[in-house]
């Protein structure tokens, strides 16, 4: 059964190329604009993976990542976060929150795609 | 009385008529706008969805023989398509999907880096956005061209390298502005030597906006804001200081002090000497050292916080006695320098009460709540 | 005798009608300035990036105060959505006015605050400090508390004046609701010219608008009357008011709710007069005065920029307190610096600016008000010209909708923040209501303001604060 990937991502352009990239590498892809819909669907749909946009308004991924990692349904699945700039403080605070791995825009997709398996892989195998 | 009743009437109908027209063209034009947008927003989702496509479609590998040339004509089969069915529509439509798409690319762009932002570039290029912007950067009207010349660094058109080096002169800043940023996206770190020559009277404003620009070169700008200390322009000169401590590379620690020891600027020798004091090079502590005697308060200041981050029993000798400084702000500026020397520091503010007078003792108790330190040794 | 009343009346109501005149001609100007001001901000807007200003490590750090007087139901809320600005470097400073309720205590519990070590040696003088604390919480530790003794708002600000570790200062009110980017978009003029010593920008009225964890999220109207008709005065007052005097360097006032201060212009100046009820005005004046008469260059500006949020009232009893307080406020001003009124030292303040302050702002209510009182007395003897007078009426109605709907015009031409057309509509059809009952009500109260001024009764009107029932965590 292929993995499910949730991704939210407010910008419309990013979205859609992600969501094309991630298609095409035999994922099923379940993408929403904003940290509420991504609290709810990942309730709902228990992903394989969420890559979270760290930028976003209303709720900041930091503040979704948080809310995921505090319920128990959702605490275990294994986060991916998209960060804009290479911005450290940024970065650490998401892999202090518990995300496992994180890309910095601007991002290559072919690379993106490399990070989303090896992620998977990594949890596959514990 | 007739008289006052046709200039009463006069004021009431034209009054009238301005509100009722104003306020009927902006509900009309709220609601229009409200479409437009929608459509727009409808574009964005159409184009955003086939440029993904566009910039992810694998293309066949090239035969090892083949012209450096041969992968545009690939590119130009991807592009061919949107071409020909913008090419099919009428001119004021056309223009609509245009700025949509150019719009979309000009997103994908920020934010996206590899094989696919080549296939952006050129893109931008077959599709005429380069040359339609290269046009723009001529317009009489200030806003058109510093518009264009943002979006000629967003499209990476190398092309406008020597349009947009012309316009770092233009008579309104935002254009100069634009034209800085775009120079930097397109030409990397050697764009700031150019930029540092030609600016003047750099508002702060701008330095903002380069410094995020530098701060992401880091090594490689450091010998253009070496070369940049030697400008007549103040603001060029403190820009580069400031920037140099950002960096932190030593290499700036020679050409600061010579800047320090021939400039008669005071403001420039008390930001150089921050500088040095990022910088925490030892071979700046006699010259540190001797500024502490430097009539202008703000240098002494700056000579105060460089010592104390450079370092060493000589420092904390020297800083002691401005604890007891009449002037409050010195006894604070004294006190946090001789904390960050570490734990020689320390111990003299630990006992500061012993020697000094009270406001110094509750300066020094302050510092070293400041940083986190016990009032008495553990 | 009764020849000769019906003499002065009328004389009168001829004033009345060239005093009209002139106004309208003012606001004419003042509102052509703003459509030529607004349309440039908002060009030169749209290259300003805005996210560099929170990246770059030159960003000038920001010390906010808030003072606090029994805010205990909304006071933790407010905090967190203060530290959580768009922003570089910038520091909280509650200063708690003596509050009887238990603002202090819910702060430092919330916060895990302690009594910090820190010197106080006020540069300013106001009411004694009893204690300034910090957080046990690095998440917080850009949070000072400070206790003071009671001593009113422009006193609570002085404290914070001379506890703010910084060269920026930003003076907000308890309530107010900033915009997440409010400090980078006044902070942008400080930068992109030297000179200036003051910001302010527009305030909003909250009511009807939807607010999530102190910040407004959906913009709308109320649906209440009160508050209705003070957004169109709101837009007046602001959009083409303030935005046309600081074209001129006349600004001479910023809200108390934001204003952004450079913290050596204010201590030069000896902080905020704690002594008068319209301190955020005095002090704006104070700094005119004093860089005047130094010959120092400098400027105070304003931007246009949506920037904060307030509760405004929503009954008549407290909005009419509010206008009392607010004119006597003006007027108290207007006579500490009486000295600068008509006289050519001063140049476009003393010239231009005070005189519209005074004329058209203070007086206007007054000479409004006799003028309806004349025409009632008028009537009563039977010698208006009763045509005359509605055509008066109908001609002054036009106007007041002109300015209305150009302010929203201007609002259109720049922010656009009521995304619903039916609102646009609404606040047009108000802009033409006011003109009944509510414009001859609020020159009443100003009337009554001025009248108490003389009596002395200098208290402040106090506003009952709900707090937002839609604030959630």
């Amino acid at each position: 059964m292929p993995y499910t990937i949730l991704v939210a991502e407010d910008q419309q352009h990013v979205r859609s190329l992600i969501e094309y990239k991630l298609r095409n590498s035999g994922f099923v892809v379940v993408a929403v604009e904003d940290g509420n819909a991504a609290l709810q669907k990942a309730e709902e749909i228990i992903p394989d993976l969420v890559l979270l946009d760290v930028m976003m308004p209303l709720m900041t991924g930091f503040e979704v990542l948080g809310a995921l990692k505090k319920n128990q349904k959702t605490k275990d699945i294994p986060i991916l976060m998209l960060t804009a700039q290479s911005k450290e403080d940024e970065v650490l605070k998401g892999l202090e929150l518990g995300a496992d791995d994180y890309i910095t825009k601007p991002f290559s997709p072919n690379e993106l795609a490399a990070r989303v398996k090896t992620v998977l892989l990594r949890r596959g195998k514990k | 009385m007739d008289l006052q009743f046709l200039i009463l009437i006069v004021l009431a109908v034209a009054a009238a008529i301005f509100s009722v027209l104003t306020a009927i063209v902006v509900v009309i034009r709220k609601t229009i706008d409200r479409n437009r947008a929608k459509t727009q927003a409808r574009l964005y989702q159409f184009y955003a969805a086939r440029c993904s496509e566009l910039l992810l479609t694998d293309l066949p590998p090239l035969p090892a023989d083949s012209k450096p040339s041969s992968i545009f004509l690939q590119y130009e089969s991807l592009i061919e398509p949107t071409k020909r069915s913008l090419a099919g529509m009428v001119a004021t439509r056309r223009q609509v999907h245009r700025e949509a798409l150019q719009q979309v690319l000009v997103d994908f762009a920020q934010d996206i880096s590899g094989d696919s932002s080549r296939r952006l570039v050129y893109f931008f290029y077959t599709l005429g956005f380069v040359d339609d912007e290269l046009r723009l950067m001529r317009s009489r009207r200030w806003w058109i061209r510093a518009n264009a010349a943002r979006t000629l660094g967003l499209l990476g058109a190398k092309k406008a390298i020597a349009a947009l080096t012309a316009s770092l002169e233009d008579p309104h800043p935002d254009v100069r502005h634009q034209a800085m940023q775009s120079l930097v996206k397109l030409v990397g770190p050697d764009a700031l030597r150019t930029i540092l020559r030609i600016s003047k009277n750099l508002s702060r404003w701008t330095a903002i906006e380069l410094s995020v620009v530098v701060s992401g070169f880091k090594g490689t700008a450091v010998p253009f804001l070496i070369e940049a200390l030697r400008s007549r322009d103040q603001s060029v000169v403190l820009f580069a200081t400031e920037m140099l401590a950002e960096i932190g590379l030593v290499t700036a620690v020679e050409p600061l002090m010579h800047l320090i020891r021939t400039t008669i600027d005071t403001t420039i020798q008390a930001q150089s000497l921050k500088t040095l004091g990022r910088l925490g090079d030892e071979r700046a502590r006699n010259l540190v050292v001797e500024l502490l005697k430097s009539k202008v308060q703000p240098v002494r200041l700056s000579a105060m916080e460089a010592l104390g981050k450079i370092g060493g029993s000589e420092a904390v000798e020297m800083l002691k006695p401005w604890l007891a400084s009449r002037l409050q702000e010195e006894k604070l500026v004294a006190a946090r320098a001789l904390a960050t020397t570490g734990v020689e520091g320390i111990a003299v503010l630990r006992a500061a009460g012993a020697h000094n007078d009270e406001l110094s003792a509750a300066i020094a108790d302050q510092v070293l709540e400041e940083f986190g330190v016990e009032r008495e040794e553990a | 005798m009764e020849a000769l009343v019906d003499l002065i009346l009328n004389s009168y109501l001829v004033f009345v009608v060239l005093y009209f005149i002139g106004v309208n001609l003012t606001y004419t100007v003042l509102l052509a300035i703003s459509v030529r001001e607004i349309v440039n901000h908002m060009r030169h807007d749209r290259f300003s990036n805005y996210r560099l200003i929170v990246q770059s490590e030159l960003t000038p750090p920001v010390s906010i105060l808030a003072p606090a007087y029994n805010e205990e139901a909304t006071v933790i809320q407010s905090v967190k959505s203060l530290l959580k600005l768009g922003y570089g470097k910038y520091e909280v400073v509650v200063i708690n006015d003596g509050s009887k309720d238990k603002t202090l205590a819910q702060l430092t519990a919330e916060f895990e605050m302690y009594r910090s070590r820190q010197v106080y040696n006020p540069r300013i003088e106001a009411k004694p400090v009893r204690g300034i604390y910090k957080s046990r919480l690095p998440e917080y530790k850009n949070l000072v508390v400070v206790d003071k003794e009671n001593g009113g708002k422009a006193d609570a600000l002085n404290v914070g004046i001379n506890v703010a570790r910084y060269e920026y200062v930003c003076c907000i009110d308890a309530d107010s609701i900033l915009e997440d980017d409010a400090l980078q978009k006044v902070m942008k003029s400080f930068l992109e010219d030297e000179q200036v010593i003051a910001v302010g920008g527009i305030v909003r009225i909250a009511n009807g608008c939807e607010v999530v964890n102190g910040r407004v999220v959906k913009v709308g109207l109320s649906n209440q009357l009160i508050p209705i008709f003070q957004v169109i005065e709101y837009f007046r007052a602001f959009l083409s008011g303030r935005m046309s005097w600081q074209a001129v360097n006349g600004l001479l006032i910023i809200s108390g709710a934001f204003g952004l201060f450079k913290r050596s212009a204010v201590l030069e100046v000896g902080g905020y007069k704690h002594d008068t009820v319209g301190e955020d005005m005095e002090l704006i004046v104070r700094l005119h005065r004093f860089k005047r008469e130094k010959r120092q260059r400098y400027r105070i500006v304003f931007v246009p920029d949506p920037v904060c949020w307030t509760e405004a009232p929503d009954t008549v009893k407290v909005l009419s307190r509010q206008r009392n307080r607010w004119h006597r406020g003006l007027l108290d001003t207007m006579l500490i610096h009486r000295k600068m009124f008509l006289n050519p030292q001063y140049g476009v303040i003393g010239m231009a600016a005070m005189p519209y302050f005074v004329f058209v702002e203070l007086l206007g209510p007054v000479i409004e008000f006799f003028g309806y009182l004349a025409m009632v007395v008028l009537v009563i003897m039977g010698s208006l010209n009763l045509q005359l007078g509605i055509l008066f009426f109908i001609v002054a109605l036009f106007y007041g909708v002109m300015y209305s709907v150009g302010a929203v015009l201007l609002e259109e031409l720049s922010f656009q923040r009521y995304p619903n057309p039916r609102d646009l509509a609404m606040l047009l059809s108000f802009g033409v209501l006011e003109n009944f009952g509510y414009r001859q009500l609020t020159a009443w109260w100003r009337v009554k303001g001025i009248w108490d001024y003389f009596r002395g009764k200098n208290a402040w009107g106090s506003m009952q604060r709900k707090g937002f029932s839609t604030f959630k965590t």
